[in-house]
């Protein structure tokens, strides 16, 4: 199915979990640091096609040859996981578009006199929505005040003309990476996940299970 | 675990952070005041945790870092203005947590007092700049403060780390020297900041004039430590 503006809601989050259950979704990681490699490499590991973007050119490139950076991430699993097709890195936004299920892992900086500094987020917010369409699901891992995902992000993505929960899906699944932690590695702790419609909760729940 | 609002989900990291860096607080105040009454805090600790309900293990160090611990409860502080609430908690653990590059610095220059010498133009060799053992991230690492504050009243510094050659946090500028006997011995004080598990605490304890261990990891080194000073 491609889905369309005409498509239901329904119809949009029943294509959206077959895809996840049968690991076909397109899966898009933004920010390939010490929280969205480690993500990359767990949901490539289960089988989903994991496309990364990061603004770094040397990062992708990295990614591209195999070569691992991030101190929790297996040098052989990156290898592999690269030469078998399931990852593989971008700088190009104008990809997003072609993803399923986009996760967002950048930085939330503070600024000089320690006020939140969304500035990442919301760049790429903005190239989501530059490319939106009907059957996506947004969802953002990194760490920040009640209030971002409904009050910041949803309005730049519904700026689009489509609508969370009905068109899209957007949701909050924060990540509880701990560097260096031998013992809770991205891939053995539990994740929170929220988001403020039915709709998005189901699919963003489904994708969050998958590697369980 | 799922939960019926992004807000929930967002509020329950932003709580799990804050969590942290007020029980680390909880310590490094605790840890101020054993200085002042001559108490070994990690004695304390160590008795205190053997507890198995109502307590956790936290322990105290040089300071906060990594990319969370010292940002993110200032997201929650910053969105509480918003409905004319203060969290309390939160503007008193950073300030407790920021706090403690200073003391160490402090503890440094009483040391080096007790044995008739300034800070300034005194060897420092400082071990250890990542954030927390056993990473390579020195993001937001209290040892920059450290530096800083050590630069700043004239102490000549080195470092060792196994896991970062190059450190330049805060505008600092220093490459990792290799830790052998001879670099020990050239120091006046060895400031061990991060408890790396590569390091050879052994051969720290024998050539070293003066530790100062902010990380109790030269407990696991057995026989004399005359010269080992907790924080």
């Amino acid at each position: 199915m491609t889905p369309s503006a005409s498509t239901t809601t329904p119809e949009l989050v029943a294509d959206l979990l077959a895809r996840i259950e049968a690991t076909t979704a397109k899966v898009g990681v933004i920010g390939l640091g010490y929280v969205g490699l480690p993500f990359a490499v767990e949901k490539g590991k289960v089988g989903f096609k994991v496309l990364g973007f990061d603004r770094s050119a040397t990062r992708v490139d990295l990614v591209n040859q195999g070569k691992n950076f991030i101190g929790d991430v297996k040098d052989e699993e990156l290898r592999a996981l690269v030469s078998g097709g399931y990852i593989q890195a971008t700088t190009d936004m104008d990809r997003l578009g072609e993803m399923d299920v986009l996760v967002i892992a950048v930085p939330t900086p503070l600024t000089k006199n320690l006020n939140p500094d969304l500035q990442y987020i919301e760049a790429v917010t903005r190239e989501i929505a530059k490319r939106l369409r009907p059957g996506q699901l947004i969802s953002l891992e990194s760490t920040t005040y009640p209030g971002t995902t409904d009050d910041v992000m949803q309005p730049i993505l519904e700026s689009t003309g489509l609508k969370a929960g009905k068109d899209f899906f957007l949701a909050y699944s924060p990540e509880r990476v701990d560097p260096g932690n031998a013992r809770y590695t991205t891939k053995n702790t539990n994740k929170v996940v929220g988001a403020s419609d039915a709709a998005s909760r189901r699919v963003a729940v489904a994708f969050t299970a998958r590697p369980s | 675990m799922p939960v019926s609002s992004a807000a929930v989900a967002e509020m329950t990291k932003v709580f799990e952070n804050t969590f942290r860096a007020v029980n680390i607080a909880l310590v490094n105040e605790l840890t101020l005041l054993c200085d002042r009454m001559g108490i070994n805090v990690w004695e304390v600790l160590d008795a205190a945790f053997t507890k198995p309900f109502g307590i956790m293990p936290f322990y105290p160090g040089p300071g906060v870092g990594g990319h969370c611990i010292p940002l993110d409860p200032h997201y929650l502080e910053w969105k509480a203005r918003e409905f004319n609430f203060n969290t309390r908690f939160i503007a008193l653990a950073g300030e407790i947590n920021r706090r403690m590059p200073e003391f160490v610095v402090e503890k440094s220059m009483r040391l080096l007092s007790d044995r008739g010498m300034g800070l300034r133009g005194a060897k420092v060799l400082v071990l250890g700049v990542a954030y927390k053992k056993d990473v390579d991230d020195p993001r937001e690492s209290p040892s920059a403060e450290v530096l800083h504050l050590l630069a700043l009243r004239g102490a000549a510094l080195t470092y060792h780390d196994p896991h970062i050659a190059h450190f330049t946090e805060q505008g600092h500028d220093l490459y990792s020297v290799p830790l052998t006997a001879a670099t020990l011995k050239q120091a006046d004080l060895v400031l061990l900041l991060t408890d790396h598990t590569a390091v050879d605490y052994d051969l720290v304890v024998k050539e070293s004039a003066q530790i100062l261990d902010t990380r109790n990891a030269l407990k696991r080194v057995d026989g004399p430590k005359a010269n080992v000073v907790l924080l």
